[in-house]
């Protein structure tokens, strides 16, 4: 992986994906309408992730990462959310205007999504297994024992030991980490082309972190998935991302290969991030 | 552990831990847990002390024992030479003033209908005389002292009378540091004092502690799980596993050499800002 030279200021080619975008998100805009006012928290805001690419949306709390994530499947609240303008491209239908039986078909299945906090994420009085089957019961229809089997393979897959036992734990019996494995089981289960990670490790010690970063990559490539990364640590994004897009306010401020928007940032604020962020190896 | 014996102080540690135990439970059921084990540890005066590890692996009951916040099931707490555990009531509290904490979380650790002045203030109010009272002169004074408080965090000294909820985390951050150093201690403890906070945020806090160590000649006790700010304000690190420490050593070194597995497995699971080295290293990893 040579770093290319830098085609000047060619904006378009530096952050449009190698292939062909799965996902595209064009001049998306959102607001949240409140008592006090109006917050523009995502403004005209464009990225593409094309299979087998992890894409990460990084920036700081505040920043829209986690708004404009939550808009691909309408997650966010409404109101006080208002979608105000652009369009989410996912095979060949937009996903701001699509029916709500379409987009039903889209979640969970086709594009799925992992939280940061797996104890608020899973319902705490069912078994693990029976939510990651329930994916598949629900999105596709399948049969008890056909979703158990899945389920339990899907277990074993993201690296859950013993996963027919596990199957039948509730989710205060798995540690941290064990729970991250099983929000990405029931991620993955839909076979999904796309999937959304919003913080996934956030919450995780450092080891633990590490083995779920890795996970994520092997899947990504064993899968070939488009993968969406959100996260506001940049040593998560140059250890997992093939690009990135920094937001700032609400905007895209700068987006491209992760290798040259590290090295040769552009733009003020990738640069004080940057700058901000600490390393191991100073240069002392 | 042989903390003394790579930084060559001399004279009494401002601090000493010496064979600390701790053990939770071992009520009806007698499921005793260890959650401190033999720790051994000096800090010495105007260092900064790195206490590092995963969640779960005692470093926060650690230091709510150096505090004297909890009682140890055995081992002693010396501080300045004196042993926590003998000192009578009221030097006891003398000592207290020379220790304070910064938490975590700097939403949950002021009272939110408390005003900033009153939230910097209460430790002057109930440790010194001097600034009690209704009296014109105190409440003058404990202005005037709050003010410069304030003022050496880095904050307008006219917040005084606005709510915590009207502040950032950062913002917030500089409040306790603020009320920590209004009794001017000799140890502070720092307890993930910048995990809550954005990066850029983290790096203006981390300066702020340096500058207010330089100028105080503080002693800090840095918790943390973060090892890159470790690297970045520790002179020495201890390592801390499962109640134990595993290694304790001069930060450039351990970091160079890092002794311990568990030290070196927590090394490479830092995700470095370097896209570069990643791409190496997956390359590795994926054959």
């Amino acid at each position: 992986m040579t770093p290319t030279p830098n085609p000047g200021h060619a904006q378009t080619p530096k952050s449009a994906p190698r292939a062909e975008p799965v996902l595209s998100v064009e001049d998306l805009s959102v607001d949240f309408r409140l008592d006090g006012g109006v917050v523009h928290a995502v403004r005209g805001v464009s990225w593409q992730v094309a299979a087998g690419e992890t894409l990460a949306v990084v920036g700081e709390s505040g920043s829209g990462k986690t708004a404009s994530a939550l808009s691909v499947l309408r997650l966010n609240p409404e109101p006080p959310c208002v979608y105000t303008g652009g369009r989410i491209l996912f095979e060949g239908d937009d996903l701001l205007s699509c029916t709500d039986k379409r987009l039903g078909r889209v979640r969970g299945s086709a594009v799925s999504m992992v939280f940061q906090d797996p104890m608020t994420s899973l319902d705490p009085l069912q078994r693990v297994g029976t939510q990651v089957a329930e994916v598949l019961r629900h999105h596709r229809g399948v049969s008890r024992a056909e979703a158990r089997d899945a389920a339990v393979a899907a277990l074993d897959e993201v690296g859950v030991p013993d996963a027919e036992r596990r199957y039948r734990q509730y989710p205060h019996e798995l540690s941290g980490g064990l729970r991250q494995r099983v929000m990405i089981a029931a991620a993955l289960v839909g076979r999904p082309r796309v999937l959304i990670a919003d913080e996934p490790t956030t919450a995780l010690d450092v080891t633990v972190q590490r083995q779920i970063l890795d996970l994520l990559v092997a899947l990504r490539t064993r899968h070939g998935m488009a993968v969406v990364l959100i996260t506001h640590d940049l040593g998560v994004v140059a250890q997992t991302a093939d690009r990135v897009a920094v937001m700032n306010q609400g905007e895209i401020v700068e987006s491209g290969d992760v290798l040259d928007v590290f090295e040769r940032p552009e733009d003020p604020y990738t640069r004080r991030l940057l700058a901000a962020t600490p390393r191991l190896e100073r240069t002392a | 552990m042989s903390g003394g014996t790579s930084d060559g102080t001399s004279g009494v540690p401002l601090l000493e831990l010496k064979g600390l135990h701790k053990e939770f439970g071992g009520g009806r059921r007698g499921h005793r847990v260890a959650a401190v084990c033999d720790v051994s540890l000096a800090v010495h005066e105007g260092e900064t002390l790195a206490l590092v590890g995963e969640s779960g692996c005692g470093k926060t009951t650690l230091t709510r024992l150096l505090l004297r916040l909890t009682e140890p099931t055995a081992g002693t707490v010396s501080y300045d030479g004196r042993d926590l555990a003998t000192l009578p009531p009221g030097e006891l509290r003398r000592m207290r003033r020379e220790m304070q904490v910064v938490l975590q979380d700097p939403y949950s650790s002021m009272n939110p209908r408390l005003r900033v002045a009153d939230i910097v203030a209460e430790p002057l109010v109930t440790h010194d005389p001097a600034m009690r009272g209704r009296r014109g002169g105190a409440r003058a004074r404990l202005r005037e002292r709050v003010g410069d408080l304030l003022d050496s965090v880095g904050l307008d000294a006219g917040i005084q009378d606005r709510y915590p909820h009207e502040f950032s985390g950062g913002q917030r951050q500089r409040i306790s540091i603020a009320r920590a150093l209004a009794l001017a201690p000799r140890l502070v403890v720092l307890d993930e004092p910048t995990s809550a906070l954005d990066v850029s945020v983290q790096a203006s806090v981390l300066d702020l502690l340096a500058r207010l160590q330089r100028e105080h000649g503080l002693t800090y006790v840095f918790v943390s799980h973060n090892l890159a700010v470790v690297r970045q304000v520790a002179d020495r690190v201890a390592v801390m596993r499962a109640g134990r420490l595993v290694e304790v050593g001069d930060a450039a070194e351990v970091f160079r050499s890092p002794r311990h597995a568990y030290t070196r497995e927590l090394l490479a699971a830092v995700p470095d800002p370097d896209p570069r080295a990643a791409r190496r290293r997956r390359g590795v990893v994926a054959g």
